[in-house]
């Protein structure tokens, strides 16, 4: 921004000096004010008419003022151009939302490599591989890349990377050599952290703002906020998600909990309020996700929005939306940056998505709630050690855009023996409703850990008020078991300890987000196996912290089978050593691989912001197979947001089954077009206009399904 | 060699502006193909310009010594109008 505004200003001075008065106050006079209309007239365009950020701005509206697509001519809309990056491999994910500058399309590769087309017909300009040629065993997943001042940033790996937007090499002014190292300025040693980052970091003025993925389980990175000066790299400050001694929020923790607890980080995205110079920033739960006894109190600021002034990174007011959390409850998603009507004025404010299907709104400046939150009392704990927050807030308005418990009349009746199945396993669990505390019995958490709201985001319409949300009504069941031992002393004890909470005891895992292991040799040799744990992939942490003789134990018991003992140590009990683990991020589904529950599985839903009422709701996605059998409009799982424009259009893709990319009218909710993609468009579409045409693109990755991952980039345009 | 660049650039500012334009895409990655600032800067600030696409497309931060070479640029700019305009008096 500095950069953008520097020449202008150096111009001024020059036009506005007495001398050049004096050569000529008439010219002086003519070019001040062309100048001034031209650098207005820039604004307006990237605000309006283009697609340079992550969600179409930096509040994260995902709206559009374009209007050459509408409701009258949608019908006809075609295939512009299609861009193979030719990178899918099984279970692979593409869920980068592209952004486009000066006529040219950014975006990222299933194998996470940067590349730039031609936005008016996909050509490529230039790609950027940061794996250099090393095979990609496993899936990357990225959702976005940020450009500023002719720069493109984004994060592969722990590496944050600057590259020349109109070459794609890298910027050796920044950083070492062009990227910084993200595991560094952590307060741990650096060679033993895993930190990277899903969603692109977000520029104001001179700084580079970045989030962080880190592990769910500890050991943990922490989830410290971290603003770098845009051109050098340098760092300016870092805001500790988890206080250290004398900060505010310090005493929400155990005493020594900022030097081994992890998580708490920010790696759905977050929004600036260019005109207040705040940011917003979700967070996610404290690590390790499910149980808590080494972390007892209410962890700021874990699952809260936090307003952070974005040039000195002081907090200025925080809202937590879940204490304690032990059921994943991250906040999915950056705020929208709204604004609202009240009593007749308008009010800017932040909407917050949570995965619990609630919709929060707070006033921007002092984090008020526009609607009125309740606190109410939920069941203590019955696990060992584990002390849960007595009370939890829930907004009262909007209505929850999901279904809040499951019950046994709830349970699918698709076929008698799939409900008789899922019967005999519920009785079996505990469920009711939001913030039971997981058990050893295992317990319902409904909307799942994906939610409800999710990573796609909201789309919020500023001509009427309404936002447009894209929701999943699955249930998964979490378990408690107890650890083996606390000095795991063999190849099994290890994997079981460090392996087992998402790939299961039985290796069997939950594909295609966590792939089974069993007959890893088939598709994998040792060496690979020996990669990925020290390097980590997609959600999987790096293992390096584990010692030779660990790393070769975990090898041989995953790839042969063989459980071979370790020698003991005389280690002092860790912290991070806790009694219970969970078994797997087990989907609730029927025998046939269908939701346990009755539809609508997925849904898309308008609420009227002013009033917190639904202007419509309907079930969104379906399965073809179903379909084919007459079970039509169930909903499906979807993933990616939607875009909403000013021709009265709704254009989402998301869902995950029968591929489509839809356009819906925003009024009413009724469907005006839809066409067939190569894969699932799990991604949210960017809307642009270039040459006189607007263009609709959206990234078809797939990859969660059983069915083939996608590659390629596909924009509409009329024809 | 550089030298004699630097120089060129100092007496002849707008020709070698016409060269970096129609010879090197300097000018458009430096203004993200934008034409109005270019012709302004042609116009009115031609070293400053210069200066400016150097430091941009070589992705030098606009602070410190990169700020005090865009400075001089200016103020040689001013007396390249101020020179003018004394001319201007005087006749």
């Amino acid at each position: 921004m500095r950069q953008t505004l520097a020449f202008p200003l150096l111009l001024a001075a020059v036009i506005g000096s007495p001398l050049f008065g004096a050569q000529d106050p008439l010219g002086h006079y003519r070019a001040a004010r062309v100048s001034k209309r031209s650098f207005t007239h820039t604004a307006m365009q990237v605000q309006n008419r283009s697609w340079s950020t992550y969600g179409g701005g930096l509040d994260n509206t995902h709206y559009s003022a374009l209007t050459q697509v509408n409701r009258d001519n949608v019908a006809k809309l075609k295939v512009a151009w299609t861009y193979d990056t030719g990178d899918a491999f099984k279970g692979s994910e593409m869920e980068c939302n592209p952004i486009i500058v000066n006529g040219t399309l950014y975006a990222t590769t299933p194998k996470l490599k940067v590349i730039a087309l031609d936005a008016a017909t996909g050509a490529l300009k230039w790609t950027f591989d940061p794996n250099q040629g090393r095979p990609v065993l496993s899936k990357m997943r990225n959702r976005g890349v940020t450009y500023s001042d002719g720069r493109i940033f984004f994060v592969w790996r722990q590496y944050l990377y600057a590259l020349d937007a109109d070459t794609g090499k890298l910027i050796p002014a920044f950083g070492e050599d062009g990227h910084l190292d993200l595991r560094k300025d952590l307060g741990r040693d650096p060679a033993l952290q895993f930190i990277t980052d899903t969603s692109p970091p977000v520029v104001y003025k001179d700084l580079l703002i970045v989030g962080s993925l880190v592990n769910e389980s500890l050991p943990a990175a922490p989830g410290d906020l971290r603003a770098y000066d845009v051109h050098t790299g340098k760092l300016r400050w870092s805001f500790h998600t988890i206080p250290h001694p004398g900060e505010f929020g310090y005493n929400t923790w155990p005493p020594d909990a900022w030097q081994y607890i992890g998580g708490v980080n920010n790696w759905s995205g977050m929004s600036v309020d260019t005109k207040r110079g705040i940011i917003f920033v979700p967070t996610g739960s404290a690590s390790f996700d499910f149980y808590g006894s080494n972390r007892l109190g209410d962890d700021l600021f874990a699952n809260c929005l936090i307003a952070i002034n974005a040039e000195t990174g002081q907090r200025i007011w925080h809202y937590q939306t879940v204490h304690h959390d032990l059921w994943d409850r991250d906040l999915p998603t950056p705020p929208a940056l709204v604004s609202v009507q009240r009593d007749g004025k308008s009010v800017d404010a932040a909407a917050q998505l949570t995965k619990s299907g609630f919709v929060y709104l707070f006033e921007r400046e002092t984090g008020k709630p526009l609607f009125p939150i309740e606190t109410r009392r939920y069941p203590a704990s019955d696990a060992p050690g584990e002390v849960t927050s007595d009370t939890q807030p829930l907004p009262t308005k909007p209505a929850p855009f999901a279904r809040q418990a499951l019950t046994a009349d709830m349970l699918t009746d698709r076929t008698p023996e799939a409900h008789a199945a899922v019967l005999e396993r519920f009785r079996k669990v505990r469920s009711a409703g939001q913030f039971i505390p997981p058990s050893t019995d295992g317990t319902i958490v409904f909307p799942g850990f994906d939610g409800g709201g999710e990573w796609g985001g909201p789309a919020f319409d500023p001509t009427t008020g309404i936002l447009y949300v894209n929701s999943n009504e699955m249930a998964w069941i979490l378990r408690l078991v107890p650890r083996e031992s606390d000095q795991p002393r063999s190849g099994k004890a290890l994997y079981l300890n460090e392996c087992s909470s998402c790939h299961r005891p039985d290796m069997a895992g939950s594909p295609p987000e966590f792939p089974s292991l069993q007959h890893i040799s088939d598709k994998l040799d040792e060496g690979d196996v020996r990669s990925i744990l020290r390097q980590g992939a997609g959600r999987m942490p790096s293992f390096a912290r584990l010692s030779a003789a660990e790393m070769n134990a975990v090898v041989n018991y995953v790839v042969y089978g063989q459980d071979n003992a370790l020698a003991a140590t005389e280690d002092k009990p860790s912290p991070i050593e806790q009694r219970f683990r969970i078994d797997g991020y087990n989907k609730f589904l029927d025998p046939d691989g269908y939701p346990a529950v009755k539809p609508p599985w997925g849904m898309l839903s308008a609420i009227n912001l002013n009033t917190g009422e639904y202007v419509w709701k309907m079930p969104f996605g379906e399965y073809p197979a179903l379909a084919a059998q007459g079970m039509r409009n169930t909903g499906s799982e979807n993933y990616g947001g939607g875009v909403v424009t000013a021709g009265g259009l709704l254009f989402i893709a998301a869902t995950n089954y029968d591929k489509k990319m839809h356009a819906f009218d925003k009024a009413t909710g009724k469907l005006l077009w839809e066409a067939d993609l190569p894969a699932a468009g799990n991604a949210t579409p960017a809307v642009y206009e270039l040459n006189g045409k607007q263009y609709i693109v959206i990234a078809c990755g797939g990859g969660k399904t059983k069915d083939p991952s996608g590659s390629q980039y596909v924009a509409f345009a009329l024809p | 060699m550089p030298c004699l660049l630097v120089v060129l650039a100092l007496f002849f500012p707008r020709i070698v502006l016409l060269l970096m334009w129609f010879f090197t895409n300097y000018l458009q990655r430096a203004f993200h193909h934008e034409l109005l600032y270019p012709i302004l800067g042609f116009l009115f600030a031609p070293v400053t310009t210069i200066v400016y696409a150097w430091e941009v497309n070589n992705h030098m931060p606009l602070e410190g010594i990169n700020l005090i070479w865009l400075v001089i640029a200016v103020l040689i700019d001013f007396g390249g109008l101020g020179s003018g305009a004394r001319h201007g008096y005087k006749r």
